[in-house]
């Protein structure tokens, strides 16, 4: 057998705009019959969800599919799994191949669990011989021992979600398609997925995975394929998710739609005017200002990840000794949480601080940061530990990857995550104990 | 290498066809084929679907009554208590060889009632599971066949009334009950030569939902169920025999009266067979873009 499982070529497919797609319209079939030569069929009637793809992917590999809503991420597994067909093109499809295009399809809520496994492995073509060997585990896998003869619409949301993941989970296929079903359930039970798709990753079979959690994306799978408004920009290993977030948000941004809300535009300074009254604190304490600052440079607009990296915030004490405590959050993308750092230190030392304008210093040391982009979020707190304001995304700052490390780091440059500590690796030699090398010093 | 492709906006030429081959390969070729192949034995493939899904629709039509399937008997009982009273009694319709009126008829209310499910249930069977047709692939032509299906236990239920009839009667059954199998195959095919059309053509116009409720109501009047065909004036009589279901229901009297039956119905299977081979080429036609426009 050849050693790809899936090989895409020239496949688009096309779409009419027009209103229930059902080709020429009847006005126009009248006027086609008296004036032949008139009819011209609008081309603007024409959208391509999928314009020329094409990839090969690899026995035993996990791909993941990512882009925007509306790139043809959906289509393409559509394709793939042949519910709807091909404008052009070819696919060639090494293996047997069952696709999950929605948790819990064909369930119906008058069958007992039982039935509906059945239903459902039949759907996707499991011989019946098959699920009565697995049909236990499936069971157990989702936990709904007590209530398999139960009508399915009596069951909790999460149970009907996770039964229908784990007949899944369990199918023997060659090829598995995901689109968007790998976040089902609580948490627990996301773990028990998350594992299972280890396994099925580990048993060698293919897989393709639709998702928007670029943390899946990167656990899982071992390249992407980046879509955009139905063309594919890259097939590669999922280090290009940065570049490909930057792409597709610079471009929502000119497209200004939907997506335009969250904008990464750096934002390394909020200041508030009429901070008296209107900054973030109380009767006792206010903020001015906060901004981010390049140590080494002095710079607040360039930060590279071997700079250290200052958060200043400047803010005014009305009274003396007032009771206040500031807490700097990172994430990255808008939305994955890093850490949060509190500034305990005002508080032990506030006996000392008179009424005043002051500022106060965070330090991210030297190579604390990967390339990345940082949100950072503020809050500020009173009495009793309340939260009197916080903001989750005041600072926006592009860290850059310094060029030596880049040099480094290329070739085998896996880690994506948003934080990449200097740490030291220190080898031993236990024989004699005393020979040390530092592994990162190695050039 | 890889292969030649041809660019989308270029060439539209292409062949089209999902072919599985020994080694377990699947080609996906986009297809412009006027006739496309009907690809029967995939449903084969899938016939472990068929009876899940035909078990399911039983299952799920008395889901939560406390009466089940008796619900069926009542149905029947129902039509033969209308048929006995309104045609037997009210309006005396003659009958030839001295038949009781609800033993005549009876079989052709069988015959219509089970034809007009397939019509209903099948032809409108897949915009019923439109959900799954968006998410899952297999041969759509599973649905309406299904459906007809689920028809036959509620014909073998108005039989079982009819025996009932039968007994009260004291009439005999022919001998040739034997045949009705092929009765209810003939009458299985003549629904579903007009479900698959109806169904592949609802997908793409819905007028055509509405067309459902006068071919079943209308359709009762032009067949003859309710009189025998003698009453037809003399001119008229082809178009009896052009009418596939006044076949099928006087073959299927025929089976259990032993009532004469005119050769002339044998025309009335061409426009079956027509409808039917037609029908499943549309079908195919539509199949493919089937979760595109449903």
């Amino acid at each position: 057998m050849e050693d790809y499982a899936v090989r895409v070529t020239g496949l688009s497919k096309k779409y009419s705009l027009s209103k229930n797609q059902i080709g020429i319209p009847f006005k126009d079939r009248i006027n086609l019959l008296f004036n032949k030569n008139n009819y011209s069929k609008n081309n603007n009637d024409e959208f391509y969800a999928l314009k020329d793809i094409n990839f090969e992917i690899k026995r035993g590999e996990a791909v993941g599919i990512i882009g925007l809503n509306g790139a043809g991420k959906s289509t393409l597994l559509k394709i793939l799994s042949r519910i709807t067909e091909p404008t052009t093109g070819l696919i060639e499809i090494n293996g047997t191949v069952a696709s999950v295009l929605e948790v819990g399809m064909g369930f119906h809520p008058d069958l007992t669990g039982r039935e509906n496994v059945f239903l459902n492995g039949s759907m996707m073509r499991i011989p019946k011989k098959e699920i009565e060997k697995n049909f236990n585990e499936i069971v157990d896998f989702a936990g709904v021992k007590k209530f398999i003869d139960v009508p399915i619409k009596h069951y909790s949301s999460g149970m009907y979600v996770r039964l229908a993941f784990s007949v899944v989970a369990h199918v023997d296929a060659d090829i598995l398609l995901f689109d968007e079903v790998l976040a089902v359930g609580d948490i627990a039970f996301q773990f028990k997925c998350a594992q299972k798709i280890k396994q099925i990753i580990n048993q060698k079979k293919t897989m393709l995975i639709v998702s928007h959690n670029m943390n899946d994306i990167q656990h899982l799978c071992s390249s992407v394929i980046c879509l955009d408004d139905g063309e594919m920009f890259a097939h590669d290993n999922t280090s290009v998710i940065h570049k490909y977030y930057e792409n597709s948000l610079a471009k929502s941004d000119k497209k200004n739609n939907v997506a335009k809300k969250i904008e990464f535009k750096n934002i390394y300074e909020k200041e508030w005017k009429e901070y008296k009254d209107k900054g973030p604190g109380n009767n006792e304490f206010r903020v001015i200002k906060i901004y981010a600052v390049n140590e080494k440079t002095n710079n607040n607009e360039i930060f590279c990840s071997d700079d250290s990296i200052g958060i200043v915030v400047d803010f005014e004490l009305f009274v003396d000794n007032p009771v206040f405590d500031f807490c700097i959050y990172l994430s990255s993308f808008g939305f994955y949480f890093l850490s949060s750092i509190y500034s305990l230190a005002p508080k032990s030392e506030n006996k000392y601080l008179k009424a005043g304008i002051y500022k106060t210093k965070l330090i991210f040391k030297e190579n604390f940061f990967n390339e990345s982009i940082i949100n950072i979020g503020f809050s500020v707190s009173g009495d009793d530990n309340k939260v009197i304001w916080s903001d989750s995304d005041v600072l926006t700052i592009k860290i850059n990857l310094n060029e030596r490390k880049k040099i480094y780091l290329d070739g085998f440059h896996q880690n994506v995550s948003p934080l990449m500590p200097d740490q030291e690796w220190l080898t031993y030699s236990i024989n004699t104990e005393k020979k040390e090398t530092k592994l990162n010093e190695r050039e | 290498m890889q292969p030649k492709y041809n660019n989308a906006k270029t060439t539209f030429k292409f062949y089209i066809f999902v072919k599985k081959t020994l080694v377990g390969k699947i080609l996906i070729k986009a297809d412009t084929r006027r006739w496309k192949s009907l690809k029967l034995c995939e449903i084969w493939q899938y016939r472990n679907l068929l009876i899940n899904l035909t078990i399911r629709d039983i299952k799920v039509l008395y889901a939560q009554t406390k009466l089940g399937l008796l619900w069926s008997f009542i149905q029947a009982m129902t039509a033969g208590i209308i048929i006995f009273f309104f045609f037997g009694w009210l309006i005396k319709i003659p009958i030839p060889n001295k038949i009781p009126y609800i033993v005549y008829a009876y079989p052709g209310m069988m015959a219509w009632y089970f034809f007009s499910m397939i019509i209903s249930q099948a032809g409108t069977s897949l915009q019923q599971s439109q959900q799954v047709i968006k998410k899952v692939y297999f041969p759509r032509l599973i649905l309406p066949l299904s459906k007809s299906i689920v028809g036959i236990v509620d014909f073998i239920i108005w039989f079982l009334f009819y025996i009932i009839i039968l007994l009260v009667y004291q009439h005999p059954l022919s001998i040739k009950v034997v045949l009705l199998p092929v009765g209810i195959l003939l009458n299985v095919i003549t629904g579903l030569s007009v479900a698959i059309w109806l169904s592949a053509l609802t997908v793409k116009f819905r007028d055509f939902y509405h067309i459902i409720p006068y071919l079943v109501g209308f359709g009762l009047f032009v067949t003859p169920v309710f009189f025998p065909t003698a009453m037809v004036p003399d001119g008229y009589h082809f178009l009896v025999y052009l009418n596939p279901m006044a076949g099928v229901i006087s073959f299927i009297r025929w089976c259990l009266l032993d009532v004469e039956i005119s050769v002339y119905y044998l025309f009335g299977i061409i426009p079956t067979v027509f409808l039917f081979i037609s029908g499943l080429f549309y079908f195919r036609k539509i199949e493919g873009i089937m979760s595109d426009i449903i």
